[in-house]
């Protein structure tokens, strides 16, 4: 388990760096009006901030927030000082634009008895996604990037800009508390 | 549970698999990138400066103006010259009554030289005397200055003069029976005023 830990941090920074420089080329591109680099910074990005979105909004609202962070990121993009850390930055705007959601006030509706049937695989979907919105922030975001988006933890603490001791621990926590809320009975280790 | 599945989804690990299998309905599905507003984007190192409002060039606007103002009032000259007849210096000093001027182009004008202060001219319609109560006041012949004698006027020019001088004088008479009608008014109220003591 040590060694795999200080391995996994070996591999999390070597691509980091990688990227770290095609992320700025694509943004200095996309700031001179480069609609393909964009894109390309869409591309890359848009799990993570769908991740974030849908770990605070309803899914049925999740893809026009997603769409309006980037907007919001496109028209903001002179002001982003580290050129390496566009991940960090989609982050913020996307929680922000997250907490912006509920001070509309926007009418929300409850589940019928049928949706929340336990034999109902989607209903158990929605159940579980409940519990994990019901979870610290911290956790639950993790949870979702690497539950929901598939993302392993180091590509976690690449796109967030977390270091990856950070995401481990929210990661594991995070899963406890989860099979808690859920009943599920843990592996003992 | 398998931390390295937890971790980096190697190993195995059921309980979260089957965990990841139910959640998938609310995975990202690959969409369209956000239509961009084109329009908006300007590159920052192109933009052309812009003149802006601002109350600092307002005030220097204003400044301005009142500097150009006083330079063009210092530089117009304040007191009407005089012609003065023959040779003179560069520079000379004369007593002139600005009111002495001939006041029909039928009367013949007189010499600015020969013109006293307690002369006075009036047309020849008007019969009661005129008085005339101008002041003296030396008045600076510059040398280099255009000179303008009466006899050199148009006749146009001398009857507009005398119409003028015409005017002046009947809006003196008009003044002074004005005044004479205030301070016999003004006399009739203090001899009338009963002593209170």
């Amino acid at each position: 388990m040590a060694r795999n830990f200080f391995f996994s941090q070996a591999t999390a920074t070597a691509p980091a760096e990688r990227e770290a420089s095609g992320e700025e080329q694509l943004v200095e591109r996309a700031c001179s009006g480069d609609g393909e680099a964009f894109n390309e910074i869409y591309r890359m990005f848009a799990p993570l901030v769908h991740g974030i979105v849908l770990a605070r909004v309803p899914y049925d609202d999740v893809k026009d927030i997603v769409q309006e962070v980037f907007l919001a990121a496109y028209k903001n993009l002179d002001g982003l000082r580290d050129k390496n850390a566009v991940g960090a930055w989609l982050a913020k705007i996307a929680r922000n634009h997250a907490a912006e959601y509920y001070r509309k006030a926007r009418p929300t509706e409850e589940l019928s008895e049928d949706l929340s049937g336990k034999h109902n695989p989607k209903a158990e979907a929605v159940e579980i996604m409940r519990t994990i919105r019901s979870m610290p922030e911290t956790y639950r975001e993790t949870l979702v990037l690497r539950l929901i988006e598939g993302m392993t933890g180091n590509e976690i603490a690449e796109r967030t800009g977390l270091t990856p001791e950070s995401v481990r621990v929210n990661l594991h926590r995070g899963m406890d508390q989860l099979r808690q809320k859920l009943g599920i009975e843990g592996v003992k280790r | 549970m398998s931390e390295d599945y937890l971790w980096d989804k190697t190993g195995k690990d059921q309980e979260i698999e089957r965990l990841e299998n139910l959640l998938s309905v609310f995975r990202y599905q690959q969409t369209d990138p956000p239509i961009l507003p084109t329009t908006e984007v300007v590159p920052v190192a192109e933009k052309a400066p812009r003149f802006r409002f601002s109350f600092a060039f307002a005030f220097a606007g204003a400044m301005a103006a009142v500097l150009i103002g006083f330079g063009l009032f210092w530089l117009i000259p304040r007191e009407r010259e005089v012609a003065v007849v023959g040779p003179q210096p560069p520079v000379a000093t004369v007593k002139v009554p600005i009111a002495n001027a001939p006041v029909s182009p039928e009367q013949p004008a007189q010499s600015v030289s020969s013109v006293s202060k307690n002369d006075t001219i009036r047309p020849s319609f008007i019969k009661h005397p005129v008085p005339v109560a101008f002041k003296q006041r030396n008045v600076v012949a510059k040398a280099g200055q255009k000179k303008v004698r009466f006899e050199d006027l148009t006749q146009e020019e001398k009857y507009a003069y005398g119409q003028l001088m015409l005017a002046l004088s009947i809006t003196s008479s008009k003044l002074q029976a004005v005044r004479q009608t205030i301070d016999q008014i003004e006399n009739d109220k203090t001899s009338d005023k009963p002593n209170f003591r």
